[in-house]
């Protein structure tokens, strides 16, 4: 990166072009006061390192942090540690990992770079894919010398042509549980309910520097010194006003993960001059149950699920691909998914748990969700004719499993929003960058879901653990070593 | 104790208005501050006891017809209380339901103050991770002890324990069940949790047949189904579910039926769940009552309608008095009077309830304390109706009996706390069928008073009984006799006050303002005494005076202070002159002794006046020595002299030439003998009030009573503001006159206050025979010593007697 830290005030500056404000060339959120807080005469309290964020990203940025030996405060603006990550099934997409080793599966990091960024259509950022296919291998060795176990499994997942992701024991819930211990013990002290707001800055030998941060600590406002910031806050997809600005296509969907997701650290980082990426893509799915929000895996719908609208007809093939699915159901008035139980073994815990209901024969199930029962019995037959003769049906869906016969279980559903997948700029170091590709303040770094490039299109199973992991890393330990500057 | 009970009253108007006249300026030092803010938050109480929500809550936080929570366990509150009812489970924070438990504040905040952070980590200390999961693994939608966050989340996220709890989950999903459910019990031996202090839910539960836990009321629906195949009746069907005890099981109580088949055959036996279960409050109260203690009676001897109750029946007075007298005579409690009134719809008489409790019925003994404490909680209740204006005026009964009862020598000594030794209402007017004075059949009708007299007193004659238990002095149809003597002893208070209150006044302007004039002017060689006439004495008072005055002293000042109290019963004083005194039984005494000396003194007067007017029996020549110059008596010089004075202070004149006795002070003379009069005649009837029965008619008690007090008034508000300023307070007098003291004084100061007693000396060759040394250095230092402490007590008393006059 450009050591002489050009930043894009500075810039901005010597043009002389006053006309230019930050709100104009930035993400265009519609800040008022596009203005970082200068630094404050007194900290309410100093540490080293700030990381905001207890997902996977700030938990492995805060304990390569202060294994480098920076005092480490990790603060999380929701009451529970583990951010998305904590909700997630723990799958990491890696090549040649110990995993893949165990179970003899050759593979190469150039093959896995190759493939990135194939599937993506060369869109990915090519320097980040680059970093994340050189370091997998060491992530997945870093998290079990964390504590992190992983099952003797690796899946050619989505279009990967090789076996890369794996799975970690006790779903994403056990990683954040072991990360955070291991956190705890290296003497990194998190804090829940505490929101960073805003970032602090200071004019140091001729550049701007994040010298701490302001945080809401329970309803207090914290003024926090520290050499380093790390943004890891997660993305915006609870944040209503930016999902209707850079995604409008989902605004209708539902939205699950962790509520604290509002886009801080976009905002924050926004301020400063940061340059922002991809915000218009996100990860969306189509069979989130409508009333308890609860998220039935897509596999269902492999095994023979079908979606029907509210006059009892299919409208898509349900295997073309989540966006498309997705987007087809915001067409519908209502879509219901339908099922036998033999689809998937998730569905008999959604049966006792009476989030799927039953309907004894065609006509109850057509009664049950307000439609004809000619044409629903129609849906059904036809679609398991094209099951046993596993032909091509008129949707263009070539996947059968199971046929569907009584009894039928059901629920209404919903595409919904896993993961914004745009977000802030970053280098191959983890520094937040503006326009120019320069860093936005010395010492601020930035890894997760808040940041944007790795992933576009081709979402893999597992991408977005394994960026978190690497970008995680990388800034936390440069942010250790703004602290020995 | 006792001043609780009477409402502040005030002296008639005329006493208040001279006492207006010294202290008006102060009321505008008085005012009140602003009325406290009212807080709706609950305030937490360190050691708060269960089902006491008043102790933290100012505002009433649960139905008021809801039974009474205090002492009540959880396990009790749902036996009403299905377990999802969400008005318990909803709503409740986790702090009531632990204390409810028996865990105590202390038990997760420890003893120390401010108290201990209670994280997750305290509750983890009683409550298991793995029993929590297990206890919700049935949870519809979703168990929210291992939900995709793990088992461990931090309990506070839905659980609070100070404010209403909430469903954390429900910020992204809907799920509908309720948090808490505080049925869960803790698994592990409850390490840290302290009791509750002197109230743990299971020790208020009182004494042993009530210490067992209630049973759990179970699945209430299917239980009453099995009992009523046979017990069909409508006490148990139909009238039992409208009952207030309809939400209960039949096993709530009936407890002991493991199996029907046996219970059926008569196999097992039944048992009964105390009542105190839930109402702990009441059975802790019955503990005490008469029908507990002496009779041994259950609930059920008067609740006899458990299976039907209604909400809100029996509430009435005239449900209570009909339950009392299934066992009580009719006849000799409810026939007349309060019961009659009830049972005839009238719900403000009173009931037997409303006088003797209802679960608290107190059991007296034989004893005199006992009496005494009867006597004063039976006058709580009638006063509390017949002191309440309203209800009074509303059933047409007399406004000021309570009033009129407090101004008599039976209100005020029993007032004083003296509950033992005079009569209350029921003395006269019987606890019972209570009649007008009118009815025959009264207690108080003037052919049966004799007897209620006789209680206390004894050997008088009939006409003792015309006493009037509530003389009212302002009603002059009623007590003609009482509100002319009343209104006499007012106006000649008015009239003493008002001449000597100004002339004090004109005096000590004229005093002062003559000094100021003379201020620095060159002596003349009228003012100043020859230096031989500042340091020759002369004698004014022989031993005998000196002496007499001293007994005066100290008794009169004995008799403010022992009789003040009483008058003044009500004030904040009064309690603790009483005590300093020795307590009333002490007072009394020294009263009646200090009477006694004074009386001597006033006859040995007598008898030294008589002796002056005839010396030696000799009766001629004596119009001479009573208006003589040596005589105590008024004479036309006096007259003269008054007019001079006035003349004087309004600087017409000289200051009159004075002999052996100024005016003032043969008013000071004249006063005691009328005083004497009034105040120790009436003292003596009130002494032996049975004794002046066979002279005088029973009303004048009462006459007494009003002379005895307004004199007492007028004496030593007398004696402490105008004979003091006469002898301390003079511009020439100040700080104090000491010759009554030590019986001399100069011939300068002989001269110059008395200068015709001078004259008439010099020209009768007498000054030589009165020249005495002078006085000692201890009788000065007596003199000075006594005189000052009478004059700071005397005005302390009269600080002590307008306070009480005005504001009380």
């Amino acid at each position: 990166m450009n050591k002489k830290g050009m930043t894009r005030r500075g810039f901005i500056g010597g043009l002389g072009t006053a006309a230019l404000t930050g709100a104009g060339l930035t993400l265009g959120l519609g800040l008022k006061n596009a203005n970082a807080l200068p630094a404050p005469d007194a900290w309410d309290r100093e540490v080293d390192v700030v990381v905001a964020g207890t997902g996977l990203a700030g938990l492995c940025a805060a304990i390569e942090a202060a294994s480098g030996g920076a005092k480490t405060l990790l603060l999380d603006a929701f009451a529970v540690v583990g951010g998305n990550t904590a909700l997630s099934t723990g799958w990491f997409n890696a090549a040649n990992s110990p995993i893949q080793q165990k179970l003899g599966i050759k593979d190469s990091v150039e093959e896995f770079y190759k493939d990135s960024m194939q599937i993506s259509e060369d869109r990915r950022d090519p320097d980040l894919t680059k970093v994340v296919a050189e370091q997998s291998s060491e992530a997945i060795q870093w998290l079990m010398d964390q504590g992190v176990n992983f099952r003797d499994v690796a899946e050619p997942a989505m279009g990967s042509p090789k076996p890369r992701a794996i799975q970690a024991e006790g779903y994403g819930k056990k990683v954040v549980e072991t990360l955070s211990s291991v956190g705890k013990q290296k003497g990194v002290e998190i804090v829940t309910r505490a929101r960073v707001l805003s970032l602090y800055r200071k004019m140091e030998n001729g550049a701007n520097r994040v010298v701490g941060a302001e945080a809401d600590m329970n309803g207090k406002k914290v003024r926090i010194g520290a050499r380093a910031v790390v943004i890891a806050t997660g993305g915006f997809m609870h944040n209503k006003k930016l999902v209707d600005r850079f995604l409008p296509q989902w605004s209708k969907s539902l939205v699950i993960g962790t509520p604290a997701n509002v886009g801080d650290g976009l905002i924050m980082a926004d301020v400063e001059g940061a340059d922002a990426v991809n915000l218009d893509r996100a990860l969306v799915t189509p069979t989130l149950e409508v009333k308890t929000k609860t998220y039935l895996t897509s596999g269902a719908l492999s095994g023979g699920a079908i979606l029907v609208n509210e006059n009892g007809k299919r409208f898509t093939n349900e295997l073309q691909g989540y966006t498309e699915v997705s987007m087809e159901m915001l067409e519908q008035e209502k879509v219901y998914e339908i099922m036998v139980e033999e689809v998937h073994p998730k569905v008999k815990e959604f049966i006792d748990k009476g989030i799927v209901k039953r309907a004894d024969n065609a006509e109850e199930l057509a009664q049950k969700i307000g439609a004809d029962p000619a044409t629903l019995k129609q849906t059904i037959e036809s679609f398991n004719q094209a099951t046993e003769s596993k032909t091509k049906d008129s949707f263009g869906r070539t996947v059968f499993r199971e046929k569907l016969e009584p009894p039928f279980y059901f629920m209404q559903v919903l595409p919904v929003l896993l993961l914004t997948l745009g977000g802030l700029k970053i280098g191959t170091d983890a520094r937040v960058l503006d326009m120019r590709d320069n860093a936005v303040l010395q010492g601020l770094y930035s890894a997760g879901e808040v940041t944007g490039g790795y992933i576009d299109y081709g979402y893999r199973t597992g991408d977005s653990l394994m960026f978190c992991t690497v970008l995680g890393k990388i800034a936390g330990k440069n942010a250790a070593e703004e602290t020995k500057a | 104790m006792t001043h609780k009970l009477f409402l502040k009253r005030g002296l008639p108007f005329g006493t208040k208005a001279i006492g207006l006249i010294f202290i008006i300026f102060l009321f505008s030092l008085f005012h009140t501050g602003p009325e406290e803010a009212f807080s709706q938050d609950p305030t937490r109480v360190r050691d708060a006891k269960p089902g006491n929500c008043a102790s933290c809550h100012k505002e009433q936080v649960i139905p008021s017809a809801h039974p009474d929570t205090s002492g009540m366990n959880l396990t009790q509150c749902l036996s009403c209380h299905k377990e999802e009812d969400p008005k318990l489970t909803n709503t409740f924070p986790l702090s009531h339901s632990h204390l409810l438990s028996g865990v105590s504040c202390a038990g997760c905040h420890g003893e120390a103050d401010p108290p201990e952070f209670v994280g997750t980590g305290t509750c983890l200390g009683c409550h298991k991770t793995e029993d929590l999961v297990a206890a919700t693994k049935d949870v519809k939608d979703a168990n929210p002890h291992d939900s995709h966050y793990g088992p461990e989340l931090d309990c506070d996220l839905c659980h609070h324990a100070h404010k209403e709890s909430e469903n954390f989950c429900n910020q992204c999903h809907e799920f509908d069940f309720v948090v808490p459910s505080p049925i869960v019990k803790p698994a592990k031996a409850v390490k840290r949790a302290a009791p509750v202090k002197d109230a743990a839910p299971v020790e208020t539960a009182p004494k042993k047949k009530m210490d067992r836990a209630p049973p759990d009321a179970g699945k209430p629906e299917e239980a009453v189904l099995n009992c009523r195949g046979c017990h069909s009746a409508p006490e148990y069907t139909e009238k039992f579910d409208r009952s207030v005890h309809g939400l209960l099981a039949c096993t709530t109580c009936h407890t002991g039926i493991e199996n029907v088949a046996q219970h059926m055959k008569k196999e097992t036996k039944t048992e009964l769940t105390p009542c105190a279960a839930c109402h702990s409050a009441i059975s802790v109260q019955f503990e005490d009552d008469v029908h507990g203690v002496e009779a041994k009676m259950t609930c059920a001897a008067c609740h006899t309608d458990v299976h039907i109750r209604m909400a809100g029946a029996g509430g009435t007075k005239a449900a209570v008095i009909n339950r009392c007298t299934t066992c009580h005579s009719k006849d000799q409690y409810v026939q007349f009077g309060h019961a009659k009134e009830v049972l005839q719809g009238n719900e403000d008489s009173a009931g037997c309830s409303d006088c003797h409790g209802l679960h608290d019925i107190a059991v007296f003994k034989e004893t005199i304390e006992d009496k005494a404490l009867q006597r004063e909680s039976f006058m709580a209740a009638c006063i509390s109706c017949h002191d309440n204006q309203e209800l009074v005026r509303r059933n047409n009964l007399s406004t000021d009996i309570v009033e009129s009862y407090e101004e008599t020598y039976h209100g005020k000594v029993l007032h004083i706390g003296f509950p033992e030794r005079v009569a209350g209402c029921a003395d006269c007017h019987n606890g019972h069928n209570i009649l007008p004075a009118t009815d025959p059949q009264s207690t108080v009708h003037p052919d049966n008073l004799i007897k209620d007299c006789k209680a206390c007193h004894s050997g008088f004659h009939a006409r003792f009984v015309k006493f009037e238990a509530h003389a009212d002095y302002s009603n002059s149809e009623r007590y003609p006799v009482l509100f002319w003597t009343n209104a006499f002893m007012i106006a000649l208070l008015v009239c003493v006050f008002f001449f000597f209150w100004v002339h004090s006044i004109l005096w000590w302007r004229k005093a002062y303002w003559k000094k100021w004039k003379d201020r620095g002017a060159a002596p003349t060689e009228e003012n100043i005494p020859f230096a031989l006439e500042t340091v020759l004495y002369v004698q004014r008072f022989s031993w005998r005076d000196r002496i007499m005055h001293i007994l005066l002293v100290v008794s009169f000042f004995l008799l403010v202070m022992t009789g003040f109290p009483i008058k003044y019963a009500e004030s904040a004083w009064a309690e603790v002159l009483i005590n300093l005194m020795g307590g009333p039984q002490m007072t009394g005494l020294l009263h009646r002794i200090s009477a006694i000396v004074l009386w001597a003194l006033f006859l040995y007067t007598c008898w030294l006046s008589l002796k002056f007017l005839f010396p030696k029996r000799q009766v001629r020549g004596w119009t001479k020595r009573l208006f003589g110059p040596e005589s105590l008596f008024f004479n036309k010089k006096d007259w003269e002299d008054l007019k001079g004075m006035f003349r004087w202070f309004f600087n017409r004149g000289e200051m009159p030439q004075f002999e052996r006795w100024t005016y003032w002070e043969k008013f000071d003379f004249f006063a005691v003998f009328w005083g004497m009069f009034v105040i120790g005649l009436s003292g003596l009837m009130l002494w032996l009030p049975e004794l002046f029965s066979y002279i005088l008619p029973g009303w004048m008690i009462n006459v007494a009573t009003v002379a005895h007090s307004e004199e007492a008034f007028l004496a030593a508000i007398f004696i402490f503001t105008v004979h003091f300023f006469h002898n301390h307070l003079a511009p020439n007098k100040f700080p104090m006159e000491s010759n009554i003291f030590t019986g001399r004084y100069t011939v300068a100061a002989l001269k110059e206050e008395r200068p015709e007693e001078y004259e008439r000396m010099i020209a009768e060759n007498r000054l030589a025979s009165l020249e005495r040394k002078a006085p000692s250095v201890p009788s000065r230092f007596f003199a000075a010593f006594v005189g000052i402490a009478a004059v700071l007590l005397g005005l302390l008393l009269t600080v002590l007697i307008f306070w009480a006059a005005l504001f009380y």
